[in-house]
């Protein structure tokens, strides 16, 4: 079995933020409705995160492909992200027992679906959670990832006394 | 002596004894004995001293609403005070000790406050140590704190581990008696994620102290289900959020106790079963605080779960049915009842049928009026129903008053107890939203044939209510006779109900008292925590250096690698200085300050905020939140921004770079950057919705540092790829442009300087963050290019009397800062009407300046007030204050900034830098607060 807290370097991530009415417009040019509540979409190799109203972070297997977004600024506003932030996956039997003990909402299957985002806290680290595989992602601001990584670890360690 | 352990039942493990000690002595008890059933069992009865008055104490109870005894547990550093002895349970090796006692527990120097209860009566405080005024803080505080207090602090680090973590179900049952068995059974058969929270180590509660079997084997076969033993849910918050606190190795000694200690559970409940049962009520006599004074249903308790008969010989005084149960307990534990007291006139077959089974006295509608013995019961004397006196030796006196709801969860989001007259209790008002009340906490199976009776008249003076506070029927009446006999009054006047207990045993009966038969107040409010809650479980992993998380920067490891001092800016850790062979943070500085002034420097400007801006109305939406134009600026091309508040005073200032027709950079102090871009939000969601403009933060996307001196051009030159041109034409001062860098990565260049050297902040994707530096000092090594920190940095600033975080305090406005001719007259934006009040353009408001001691030599210290020479030091004559500080490594003495009445206007004066808390005290020149290169020649060549 793997680590149960791994960091996740070099991940591509770019900013979508539509313009004024170009919610719409914006996923027809895409070719996928993008989401509107707090959701993931995946489409044509790309994933979309709800991060806001009117606002995703775009990723993707290929991440040149996320270079096509940069067309698009005439509908909203693009910028990379992905230098700006650490992601750590979180996965394992006791997944759901570690993040337990840093955020605030619940991870269960019925309430938190495979395709579910959320924006939330985690150790007093502001992050974005969502699904991937068999485990969690938790994406914080680059300059938090110390802060953030030794809170997964100490929960890691702390979820070997299970609740 | 008095108890004994039986020779047979119990819920204890008679084949795990344990060894232990308290005050220094050894004694033994059985694993699932609480520290007081294990001494009750081995004849002690004696747990402490009283509050106020040392009076001896014992057990009342055997639950967490006991007042009496308190005990220190454990020794060192996990000593921990207050712990109730009658819910620790005890492990191998525990150590605790009796406390509020001096020098022992027997012999008390201290109890001679008893002797002088009298002047100790309520209001005692408040009228005593009135006066002269200035002794309260230096005299009665510390003397009052000294003599009163309970347990002592451990007074070092706590060195066990806690944790927090957040649950979710759809029903929590709080209790795990019967009821709350009963209810989570159900809860879980009807699907959903069930919850049951239990304090106590085991599921039963008053069942298992009533000797009654208890069945929970059922629940095990419910996977939805899941059961907390030694958990105490002590708060409701809003949204059906719960406060739960799990003490997972308190009852184990340190060797075996792997994990955390406690654990804090955020429970979060969509419905909620408040089983909590209810809390005994004392009876009020004289002298019922003695050690032997014991509630019935604890007495029951003891014989039951621990096989302890806590006395041989009992006088048992009640007033309803229901404690008639611990007539057969105790005769099944061999113990003798003298009498029977009940209250009532009439008393109930219950009580008769359980007295004539044993033999024992009944004496109805009479009253227990005093305990007899000093350090412990001898006897109790009682009145008769034809009012004749007599007394009966007794060694316990079992008594019950009632029971009292444990509805305190009710009433956190304020709910209001009201008061049911058939059963002499308050039952549950209305509830927190989603929360049902279940069993003997909604008042069910309780009090019957219940007639209250709340206080024996005898000797009010040594009747007590509050055993933990030491507050007497005498101080009740005295609150009352002084106009003080509302609910919270009585409460803060007497300390009725204060304290760790929370008045969980004596409120209702001084709510009765004082209501002298007419209608009941209501309760006091109840506030969490329901028992006292270890501010480390609270803390969870957040202390010490993990208080509070750290930003590092993306330079960071190569900082340190130079060996750099690091400083707090907000949650950031920036480079301060870079200490070379034993430097001070001076030298240091005076080294870096030199290197740029002369040659060539860098240093991290990462934490600056950096906002990208995007869309058709950014100019607009720029020329809304900044004070100065913005239509003007050309694609490429940065510029100096002034933002205001709405009212008129600057909030934060900063550069925008413009790189595209529709996209700009704004940049912010390190310390506004979360403040200005709600600000940004606020403005466009609110105030401007009609523009069409977005924003991001990329504050953590690009690694940004500066490159500052006379020979920047040429490292910077020697970084970028060949054909980039970073000649003055090419990238005039500020000038912006996207180059590549030699190492094939992409790059933004600004021509900005704070240093006022010719200076570039070079951006690169944070990934190459911690590269940059080191490729920075590989390219200016022949000019020794020199890496500097916040210090150097603010002393250059100072030099340049560039306002930055102490002249941008939120009282300044853009004319105190010298920045009034930025104030756009062409256009509105935010800030402009209220900045144009008379006060705020006042000429002779505090305005910035320069100032240099008059003698070359004498620091000028942050913090000191100006005076005009020969005006009288006192606030009156105040003429403005220094706000930054330095020496001048430049200049070669000190240099200040302050804002000084009058402002720049004052040039040439002298003036007295008045410093009385440091001892200084010196003349200074108010000149321009541009100190270095005020044309601005050298950032422009």
């Amino acid at each position: 079995m793997g680590e149960a807290v791994v960091a996740l370097a070099g991940r591509r991530l770019v900013s979508l933020l539509a313009f004024r009415g170009c919610d719409a417009a914006l996923g027809q040019a895409l070719g996928v409705a993008l989401p509107v509540l707090a959701r993931v979409v995946d489409f044509g190799g790309m994933r979309y995160l709800w991060a806001g109203p009117g606002a995703w972070l775009a990723m993707a297997d290929d991440p040149a492909r996320l270079d096509a977004l940069f067309a698009i600024d005439a509908m909203a506003a693009v910028s990379e992200q992905g230098d700006g932030r650490c992601l750590f996956f979180v996965n394992g039997p006791q997944a759901r027992e570690i993040l337990a003990r840093l955020l605030p909402i619940d991870l269960s299957e019925s309430a938190f679906g495979p395709d579910f985002v959320a924006i939330s806290q985690a150790g007093h680290v502001g992050v974005m959670v969502w699904r991937e595989g068999d485990g969690f992602i938790l994406a914080c601001y680059r300059s938090f990832a110390g802060s953030l990584h030794h809170a997964l670890n100490e929960a890691a360690r702390a979820a070997n006394f299970p609740i | 002596m008095s108890g004994r352990r039986l020779a047979t039942g119990g819920l204890i493990d008679r084949a795990r004894p344990v060894d232990f000690s308290f005050d220094g002595k050894a004694y033994q008890g059985f694993a699932g004995d609480t520290l007081a059933s294990a001494l009750l069992a081995n004849g002690v009865r004696l747990f402490g001293r009283s509050f106020k008055y040392h009076r001896p104490r014992g057990v009342l109870s055997d639950g967490v609403e006991e007042p009496n005894a308190l005990v220190e547990w454990r020794d060192g550093a996990r000593r921990e005070a207050n712990t109730r002895a009658t819910v620790a349970e005890i492990f191998p090796g525990l150590a605790a000790r009796s406390q509020n006692r001096f020098p022992s527990l027997k012999f008390d120097l201290l109890s001679v406050n008893n002797a002088l209860a009298p002047l100790f009566a309520a209001g005692f405080y408040y009228k005593t140590f009135m006066w002269p005024a200035s002794f309260w803080e230096r005299v009665y505080e510390p003397l009052i704190r000294r003599a009163a207090g309970l347990g002592r602090n451990a007074g070092l680090a706590d060195p066990d581990a806690y944790e927090a973590v957040n649950l979710f179900c759809d029903v929590l049952v709080i209790g795990g008696g019967k009821a709350g068995i009963a209810e989570a059974m159900a809860a879980a058969r009807a699907g959903g994620r069930v919850l049951l929270c239990d304090e106590r180590a085991g599921l039963g509660g008053q069942a298992l102290s009533d000797g009654e079997a208890v069945d929970n084997g059922a629940l095990a076969a419910l996977p939805n289900l899941r059961i907390m033993n030694r958990t105490t849910v002590f708060g409701v918050y809003d949204g059906g959020v719960y406060g739960a606190v799990t003490r997972l190795t308190d009852h184990l000694p340190v060797h075996e106790a792997a994990g955390p200690r406690q654990r804090y559970c955020r429970i979060m409940a969509t419905r909620a079963v408040l089983a909590s049962g209810a809390i005994e009520r004392p009876m009020v006599f004289a002298h019922n605080d003695r050690p032997g004074v014991m509630l019935a249903g604890a007495v029951r308790a003891y014989i039951h779960r621990y096989a302890v008969a806590p006395g041989a010989r009992a006088v048992l005084f009640l007033n309803h049915d229901e404690a008639a149960r611990t007539i057969p307990s105790m005769a099944g534990a061999g113990m003798a009842i003298a009498a029977v007291v009940d209250g009532r006139a009439a008393s109930g077959a219950a009580v008769h049928d359980a007295a004539k089974a044993v033999g024992a006295p009944v004496f109805a509608g009479a009253a227990v009026t005093r305990a007899l013995g000093r350090m412990g019961v001898t006897g109790a004397e009682i009145r008769g129903a034809d009012g004749g006196m007599f007394r009966v030796a007794c060694d316990i006196i079992a008594v019950s008053g009632g029971w009292n709801p444990a509805l305190h969860l009710t009433s956190h989001l304020d709910g209001k107890p009201v008061w049911d007259d058939k059963i002499a209790a308050f039952i549950p008002g209305s509830l927190p939203p989603g929360m049902v009340v279940a069993g003997a906490a909604a008042g069910a199976g309780i009090n019957e044939g219940i007639i209250p009776l709340w206080h024996v008249p005898s000797r009010p003076e040594t009747s007590f209510v509050d055993f933990q506070n030491d507050v007497t029927v005498k101080d009740l009446t005295l609150a009352q006779q002084e106009g003080f006999g509302a609910t919270e009054h009585v409460k803060r006047y007497t300390t009725l109900g204060m304290a760790t207990d929370q008045g969980k045993t004596g409120n209702v009966n001084a709510l009765g008292i004082m209501a002298g038969g007419c209608a009941m107040m209501g309760t006091t409010r109840f506030r969490p925590p329901y028992t006292p809650v270890a501010i480390g479980a609270l803390a969870g992993a957040h202390r010490g250096m993990r208080f509070r998380p750290v930003r590092l920067t993306p330079t960071h490891g190569w900082a340190e690698a130079q060996g750099a001092m690091f400083t707090d800016a907000g949650l950031w850790k920036r480079a301060q200085y870079f200490p070379q062979g034993g430097e001070d943070w001076r030298e240091a500085m005076v080294r870096e300050v030199s290197a740029v002034r002369q040659s060539v420097g860098i240093c991290d400007v990462t934490t600056l905020g950096k906002i990208d801006i995007q869309g058709p109305d950014a100019v607009a939406f720029l020329e809304f939140v900044y004070a100065n134009g913005w239509r003007n600026l050309a694609v490429g091309r940065a510029r100096y921004g002034l933002m205001l508040r709405e009212d008129g005073f600057v909030m934060d200032d900063g550069t925008c770079a413009r790189l595209g027709e529709w996209h700009f950079l704004m940049t912010t102090t390190t310390a506004n950057a979360a403040r200005v871009m709600q600000h940004l939000e606020f403005c466009h969601q609110v105030l401007r919705s009609d523009l069409d403009v977005r924003f991001a933060s990329v504050t953590e996307a690009w690694a940004q540092v500066a490159l500052a001196g006379p020979r920047a051009r040429d490292v910077l030159a020697r970084l970028v790829d060949d054909d980039a041109d970073v000649s003055n034409e090419a990238l005039p001062y500020m000038g912006v442009r996207a180059v590549r860098l030699r190492q094939g990565v992409p790059a933004r260049v600004f021509r900005l300087s704070f240093s006022g050297e010719l200076a570039y902040e070079i951006a690169v994707p944070a990934r190459f963050g911690a590269d940059l530096p080191a490729w920075l000092m590989a390219s200016g090594a022949d000019f020794g290019i020199t890496p500097y920190g916040t210090e150097a940095l603010g002393v250059m600033r100072i030099e340049k009397g560039h306002p930055a975080g102490a002249e941008l305090n939120g009282q300044t406005t853009a004319h105190d800062l010298g920045l009034g001719r930025l104030l756009s007259k062409a256009k509105d934006y935010v800030g402009r009407a209220m900045s144009q009040r008379p006060a705020l353009c006042d000429p002779a408001r505090p305005g910035l300046v320069g100032l240099q001691p008059l003698d070359g030599v004498s620091p000028l210290r942050a913090g000191s007030h100006m005076l005009r020479p020969g005006a009288p030091a006192n606030a009156a004559h105040d003429e403005g204050y220094v706000t930054s500080a330095a020496f001048s490594p430049t200049l070669g003495h000190p240099i200040a900034l302050a804002l000084l009445a009058g402002g720049v206007a004052r040039q040439g004066e002298t003036i007295r830098v008045y410093d009385p808390v440091r001892d200084g005290d010196a003349l200074a020149l108010v000149v321009n607060p541009v100190f270095y290169d005020p044309t601005g020649s050298r950032l422009r060549g």
